[in-house]
């Protein structure tokens, strides 16, 4: 039992939820996005701002409309690892909020999140001369107060991270921006429940070739047959991170990882704007 | 002691920022400005932070709010879950606030379990929420003896700047006003609850709050017994002792409380909680202002 | 697994690289020699070990057991699902890098992995996705015993005995391999009306199944970036000058099932397309292998089984 919380039921669950019969919700089929607003090649807007955090060494505060992350760097700090090394440490630490998505989270870090900070770290560590800060520790901490799909979600971290450390004065070698993308079936092969694993095997002829929708949301993440995510450095030219999942032919992931380093340039501009503001506000 | 660092700064070799000079002798920096009666963001020793408070920010919870003093931001999220009632209490609902000062928010604050700090601020809106009576748990019964609901009101904060107490417990009440849940239907053993995005006034309720009990800090600085109302983290980490008045809307006291080896008289905290009946009316503005 | 590497053998491994000649004379595409095994552990409804030749050792067991189903409470998906779990956990014998809290994070990585790539959840687990039939490419909803209350559940544990390089491609082969080979007893369903279901395991041994959709699943192909070159199934020291990993996971059709970069460097948009056009077809070579193997052995068994003999596996312990 965690002795250091106030407890509450030992067990809760989240109610069933009951859709009334006419209840029309959004489907692939339809002809628009589930934003209605978007075509499939458009991101959500986004919103990004520095020194949100007066405490840290830098900050940044990113919102892709119901998306909301802050994230601060503290360090280069003395590391806790006893161990001399030449290279300086990228630490990452993402914590969803307990009421950041649908359904309750707990206030441990649970497995999913110590792999996304190890992903984040990945995705930034290419970026930031580390052999330029012996000894030390930088540590990114992220903190998802709402999360409105997976996929946006971890490119905005990455995002906001990489804002941050420039926001800290941390010497990189580019800003890295993150993107993410679904590929949702646009047939009518996953409207029955329980095709059988073949059928879904057949069903990827080319006459049923998913759709690719840049920055999903929760609701079009649902009907996601696949998914990526992708951390990219503009100036550089280079990916720093590609994590995918779900099934995709070959053609079609190498059009979204085009599509997301074509997004990570756009995003670029927006990360620039915001830490130039941030430079004109300290004058 | 407090002559020394003035002698320092007059021999040239040890001339220095007036930064370092905070750094090296905060304490003593403090108490140049305050000779003027000022302090160093340029308030007054009794007045308090610009306050915001916004409602309904976070969509995945079921009543929220974010409020910012100053440089002390926290969001509060309010979630409604179905558990199984205390077998002595089998009509009652669970009310379980929690205060998390992660990593992200000061240096001052570690990864890995709560801090003592947000321990003891957990525990301060824990009882003022209990022992204030604030909501009659009895309208979080769906079933009784069966189910009731449990509402996780668990406060982030984003970035501190000290008086977390004030910050924190302003976006709980603001976030339980906030909150509207879902009419359950209980049917065997299941709750079930309409959709989220079909929620209407039709089919969800709000909490009727009998009170909204609402805190207001006072640092202490022993030595001078200075009163320092709304204190940010610098003026904390130099403060001896705590003073926290918590109010209602009709004026009436729902705890005190004052922690620290600061000494005071009567007279002082009768001064505080003349303070704090003004500023607590003025927060209450704040927030109907908002709604 | 040594932890650290002398400028001079890094020198060594990346001009060797260029040259297309590895330290122990592979060529940049060459796997080496992988040993596999099914059906060596008797308790289990499935087994695999896959030993690579230079010290990876990767023992998989396929346990399944009947459980609730998980509903999700938005949108009542999962009712009529079985469930896969996945885990990784590296023997602190295996390296001197593992002892005490040093697997920690490999474990947590690959487990995540693990589960991603095989389990029909896609990136959002809090999301099951209504897409069928996943990249795992088992199909979940035969492994329902009775919709919206008991399933099966196949609980996948990989233990890695010995490191030797290329964890990952091993760990997925075994899986494979394990899932390949797990029988499931079937079950009798009894509808007592009213909404009411009653079900029995059936006891003999013989009426087992495989689990449907074994042949779609995936296996994955480790490319490790040193220089401007990429190699497979890198060894521990080639593991240390790696700037990039992409792990590439594909099915027997060349469908790719998911992918991650891993290491602390970056890659090229181009190469990275190239290096998973490469990932694909040598997964499908490698998994045509893999299956012929599996097959020859099931034969086997089928073979002994009709004369009559008794089927006695190499065992855990033999080399």
């Amino acid at each position: 039992m965690d002795r250091k919380r106030v407890a509450g039921p030992e067990l809760s669950v989240a109610p069933l939820v009951e859709y009334p019969r006419d209840h029309k919700r959004w489907t692939p089929q339809d002809e628009q996005r589930h934003d209605t607003k978007r075509q499939p090649e458009d991101m959500r807007p986004i919103y990004l701002k520095t020194g949100l955090i007066n405490q840290a060494n830098g900050s940044a505060y990113i919102e892709l409309e119901k998306t909301k992350l802050a994230c601060g760097v503290y360090g280069p700090r003395p590391g806790k690892r006893t161990g001399f090394s030449g290279h300086g440490v990228l630490n990452c630490e993402i914590k969803f909020a307990t009421f950041s998505c649908a359904k309750r989270r707990g206030h441990m870090r649970d497995p999913q999140e110590k792999e996304l900070s190890q992903i984040l770290s990945q995705a930034l560590t290419p970026a930031v001369r580390l052999d330029l800060v012996p000894k030390s520790t930088i540590d990114i901490f992220i903190t998802v107060l709402e999360s409105d799909g997976w996929g946006s979600c971890v490119a905005a971290a990455i995002t906001a991270a990489s804002v941050a450390l420039a926001h800290a004065g941390i010497e990189m070698l580019d800003l890295v921006a993150g993107c993410s993308a679904a590929y949702i079936p646009s047939g009518p092969s996953i409207a029955s429940p329980t095709p059988s694993a073949t059928d879904a095997t057949n069903a990827t002829g080319p006459s049923l070739a998913p759709r690719i929708f840049m920055d999903a949301d929760l609701e079009e993440e649902k009907y996601e047959q696949g998914a990526i995510v992708l951390a990219y450095m503009p100036s550089l030219n280079e990916v720093t991170h590609m994590l995918q999942s779900g099934k995709a032919e070959g053609s079609i992931v190498s059009q979204s990882v085009e599509h997301c380093v074509e997004a990570c340039n756009k995003i670029y501009a927006v990360m620039h704007h915001a830490l130039v503001e941030s430079v004109g506000e300290n004058k | 002691m407090a002559s020394e660092p003035t002698n320092l700064a007059i021999s040239p070799a040890f001339t220095f920022s007036a930064s370092t000079f905070q750094k090296l002798h905060p304490l003593e920096y403090f108490r140049k400005f305050a000779s003027q009666g000022v302090r160093p963001d340029g308030r007054l020793l009794s007045s308090f932070r610009p306050t915001t408070v916004h409602y309904g920010v976070i969509t995945t919870a079921d009543g929220s709010a974010m409020v910012r003093m100053g440089g002390t931001t926290v969001v509060c999220g309010v979630k409604a879950e179905v558990a199984e009632p205390r077998l002595h209490a089998p009509d009652q609902g669970y009310l379980v606030p929690n205060v998390e000062l992660s990593p992200i928010c000061s240096s001052a604050f570690r990864p890995g379990a709560p801090s003592e700090q947000a321990q003891v601020v957990s525990e301060q809106i824990h009882r003022v929420l209990q022992e204030s009576k604030v909501l009659d748990l009895k309208e979080l019964c769906i079933e009784e003896g069966k189910a009731v609901w449990s509402l996780w009101v668990d406060v982030v904060c984003v970035s501190y700047d000290g008086n977390i107490c004030d910050a924190a417990l302003t976006s709980v009440m603001a976030a339980l006003s906030n909150v509207r849940i879902r009419k359950p239907t209980y049917e065997e053993g299941v709750v079930k609850v309409a959709g989220v995005d079909l929620l209407d006034d039709e089919n969800s309720f709000r909490l009727n709050l009998a009170r909204t009990p609402l805190s207001v800090s006072f640092a202490l600085l022993d030595t001078d017994l200075i009163l320092l109302a709304d204190p940010n983290s610098a003026e904390e980490s130099i403060s001896q002792g705590q003073i926290v008045i918590t109010l209602d809307e009709t004026g009436q006291l729902c705890a005190v409380s004052k922690v620290g080896a600061a000494s005071s008289s009567q007279q002082l905290l009768k001064q505080c909680i003349e303070r704090a009946r003004e500023r607590s009316q003025e927060l209450r503005r704040i927030m109907n202002q908002e709604q | 697994m040594p932890g650290l590497i002398s400028p001079a053998e890094r020198d060594y491994i990346l001009k060797g690289i260029e040259c297309n000649i590895r330290a122990d004379g592979r060529q940049r595409a060459d796997y080496r020699e992988v040993t596999l095994e099914t059906g060596v552990i008797s308790q289990t409804s499935g087994s695999a070990r896959v030993r690579i030749a230079g010290g990876t050792d990767v023992l998989v067991s396929v346990k399944a057991e009947i459980g609730p189903v998980q509903v999700d409470p938005e949108t009542g998906d999962g009712a009529d699902k079985g469930q896969i779990v996945c885990s990784v956990e590296c023997a602190p014998s295996a390296s001197q890098q593992f002892e005490g809290r040093g697997a920690d994070d490999l474990n947590n990585e690959l487990t995540q992995m693990m589960t991603r790539f095989l389990s029909n959840s896609t990136s959002n687990p809090s999301v099951s996705s209504t897409a069928s039939a996943g990249a795992g490419g088992i199909n979940l909803s035969k492994l329902c015993i009775i919709p919206g209350q008991q399933c099966w559940i196949l609980f996948v544990d990989a233990l890695v005995l010995d490191y030797g390089g290329n964890l990952v491609d091993a760990v997925f082969m075994g899986a494979r391999a394990a899932i390949y080979d797990t029988r499931i007893p079937k079950t009798e369903v009894q509808d007592l009306g009213d909404g009411q279901f009653e079900f029995e395991v059936l006891d003999d041994a013989e009426d087992t199944e495989f689990v449907e959709g074994r042949e779609n699943m995936p296996i994955c192909v480790t490319l490790n970036k040193i220089g401007a070159r990429h190699i497979v199934d890198a060894s521990p020291l080639e593991e240390l000058c790696t700037e990039a990993r992409l792990v590439v996971a594909v099915n027997r059709s060349g469908e790719l099932c998911g992918q991650q970069k891993g290491h602390d460097g970056g890659i090229e948009p181009s190469l990275l397309l190239e290096m998973i056009q490469f990932g694909k077809t040598t997964g499908q070579t490698l998994i045509k292998q893999l299956d012929a193997r599996l097959q020859e052995e099931a034969d086997a068994d089928l073979a002994k089984r009709q004369r009559g003999e008794p089927v006695h596996k190499l065992g855990f312990f033999a080399q």
